[in-house]
């Protein structure tokens, strides 16, 4: 029983990375319909200068904080000088930001090498916690993850919910020449969409960095990871991430646990049955995947 | 390009083609580093513009099936023991048949849909070689994979190899030119241009586009099988992502949406790499950036680079000029294509 209450927690913290992960992937694509194939690399990105800002300045919460700036404004620059004339052509940004992804994974590795990294954990979190009613003891950090992630969540909804920003966004989601139309600086709005997009990713690569090694390859994985749940919840659907994240997780765990030769595979077959059943994802839209 | 001319250029190729092992200096090197690997390489990334320029979907996941096909001629050969005859024609119909079924599900969706889809499943295949360790022995992979004998001759060494696999490519490459002649091919450009009037004509969409994906897939399987010999080996980082890509840049850089231009992309491709090494460790930045230009500048590579320099050339010399031909955009997704229907100016 605990160790099924273990794996739980595990899969959540997973799942809570996983959504850290796409909700920025999910709010690009939800408002401009360009997807960010370098969204791994830009995970590793953040996640190797966590490491590098919490080695200079010893403080954690800086690496993050540095970390998911820095990894936005990357973000922002690559959009507005690359991709925002072929923003029409959902297809060739795709393509240009896999191309992105190569070379920033090359670079990564000439800077930080082939080796293994961990962003060193606050130390206030790095304590075993044990958790009141099922007495289950878990890594307080892990927890801290699982926090932080329903944390950006809230933070999300009432960003797109209950602000200006928000009202804008969700009215170019819908009609972005009319929005435009209205007087608005819809290219400033994604701009900055892009800069918060990337800087989850950034963010999640320091949380993310601390809980799972960073190495070369983690990218991919990460990136993998964020379509699988991209696709599952519904393609600029947050909630619909938060979802499938916490469903990805669970299952993921779940099978390294009890039938590991076929976790990849059984994640997978998730996506699948989600296509076959909910060709749009699980709160996505239906017009959009044709 | 008169007729007479092509054909004389055609015959130059194929001589030059044939001949091309015999005046090279350091056929290690030229041969093998280049030509072979061009060759299995070409194929494969024929298989990615086949799908995208007649069908209009651009596939991240043919590694997938070359990997299957290479782990299965691995896993039956040398772990099982079986013949070569047997371990390639049984790796072949499995890599199809995981073809055709990643197809039920994968052409469904276009668009960035699909690029996204085969390129989860490519990377399914990739984690899974590290968990599925009784048939890919995880990290280490199978190895030696020796080249079969074929009529007393070992396609081990260099030439018969690349003869070999040479024919191979120009049956293929003829085979599938055919095919987008047929009226199945025909069909296939009108469900790229216009799927809903395909299928207002009544033509079965899905099937047809099933069947192209599980071809493709079938020439992608082709094409692991050889490189599975080229390799000697096969090990879970050549079904990696960065291999993947690499397969899409090769499509990219020869001018995806042209069959031919698959192999000039891995000729480009193969030099540009084997080159790069030697002067410098961050060969992939180079090519990533190389990648990135040409889809900014000019997304139908080298073929689309050669016509339009071929029509200002043309347009100089008075009375040669010979109507254009519409360039394929494969990428630009709002331009109008005019393959099957004759433009008229």
């Amino acid at each position: 029983m605990r160790q099924v209450l273990t794996t739980a927690l595990n899969g959540l913290t997973l799942g809570a990375l996983y959504f850290l992960v796409t909700s920025g992937l999910t709010l690009i694509f939800g408002l401009m319909r360009v997807i960010n194939l370098a969204h791994g690399t830009l995970y590793l990105l953040g996640g190797y200068l966590g490491f590098s800002i919490v080695g200079r300045t010893g403080s954690w919460a800086f690496g993050a904080l540095g970390a998911a700036l820095a990894v936005g404004a990357v973000g922002a620059l690559v959009y507005s000088g690359m991709l925002r004339r072929f923003q029409h052509e959902e297809l060739r940004v795709a393509l240009i930001t896999i191309g992105l992804s190569v070379v920033g994974a090359d670079l990564m590795r000439a800077v930080y090498g082939s080796g293994n990294y961990r962003v060193p954990a606050p130390d206030q979190l790095r304590t075993a916690l044990t958790l009141p009613v099922v007495e289950v003891t878990y890594p307080g950090y892990r927890l801290f993850v699982l926090f932080s992630a329903i944390a950006v969540g809230l933070g999300l909804w009432l960003l797109l919910n209950k602000t200006r920003f928000g009202m804008v966004v969700r009215a170019g989601v819908d009609n972005r020449d009319m929005v435009s139309a209205m007087g608005i600086n819809v290219n400033l709005v994604f701009v900055a969409m892009f800069f918060l997009g990337t800087a989850l990713a950034g963010l999640a690569g320091v949380l993310g960095g601390s809980t799972f090694t960073l190495s070369p390859g983690v990218d991919n994985e990460f990136l993998l990871f964020s379509l699988v749940v991209l696709i599952i919840g519904g393609m600029g659907s947050v909630a619909g991430a938060a979802i499938a994240s916490v469903l990805v997780g669970l299952v993921f765990n779940f099978a390294i646990g009890y039938a590991a030769p076929l976790a990849t595979i059984l994640v997978f077959l998730l996506l699948i049955v989600v296509l076959v059943l909910r060709p749009e994802g699980l709160l996505g839209r239906r017009e959009r995947m044709a | 390009m008169s007729r007479r001319w092509r054909a004389i250029a055609l015959v130059a190729l194929l001589l030059g083609l044939l001949v091309y092992p015999y005046v090279v200096p350091q056929p290690g090197f030229w041969v093998v580093g280049i030509g072979l690997r061009a060759l299995w390489l070409g194929l494969v990334a024929m298989s990615v513009s086949f799908l995208a320029g007649y069908v209009g979907l651009v596939s991240l996941g043919q590694l997938t099936f070359w990997g299957i096909a290479g782990y299965a001629v691995g896993y039956l050969a040398v772990l099982q023991g079986y013949s070569y005859g047997v371990a390639i024609l049984a790796a072949l119909v499995i890599a199809v048949v995981a073809a055709f079924l990643v197809g039920l599900i994968a052409v469904r969706v276009q668009g960035i849909f699909f690029v996204m889809l085969t390129l989860a499943i490519s990377q399914v295949l990739y984690f899974s070689t590290f968990q599925l360790t009784d048939v890919t022995r995880g990290f280490t992979g199978i190895a030696p994979i020796r080249a079969p004998d074929v009529m007393g001759v070992s396609l081990n060494a260099a030439r018969p190899m690349y003869y070999t696999v040479l024919f191979l490519c120009i049956i293929i490459f003829l085979g599938l030119r055919y095919l987008t002649r047929t009226p199945f091919g025909i069909a296939l450009q009108g469900i790229r241009d216009n799927p809903e009037r395909m299928k207002a004509l009544g033509y079965p969409v899905y099937r047809y586009t099933l069947g192209a994906f599980t071809i493709a897939g079938a020439v992608a399987a082709l094409s692991g099988v050889v490189a599975v010999f080229y390799h000697g080996q096969i090990v879970p980082d050549a079904v990696g992502l960065v291999r993947s890509i690499d397969v899409l840049v090769v499509a990219i850089i020869g001018g995806i949406g042209y069959l031919y231009g698959a192999f000039i992309g891995a000729v480009a491709f193969s030099i540009l790499q084997m080159f790069a090494q030697l002067f410098t460790d961050r060969y992939n930045t180079l090519i990533g950036l190389v990648f990135v230009a040409i889809l900014l500048f000019w997304p139908s590579g080298l073929v689309g680079l050669f016509q339009e320099v071929r029509d200002r050339v043309a347009r100089l010399i008075p009375g040669t000029a010979e109507p254009q031909r519409t360039r394929k955009a494969v990428l630009e997704e709002a331009a109008p294509q005019h393959d099957v229907v004759q433009q008229r100016d």
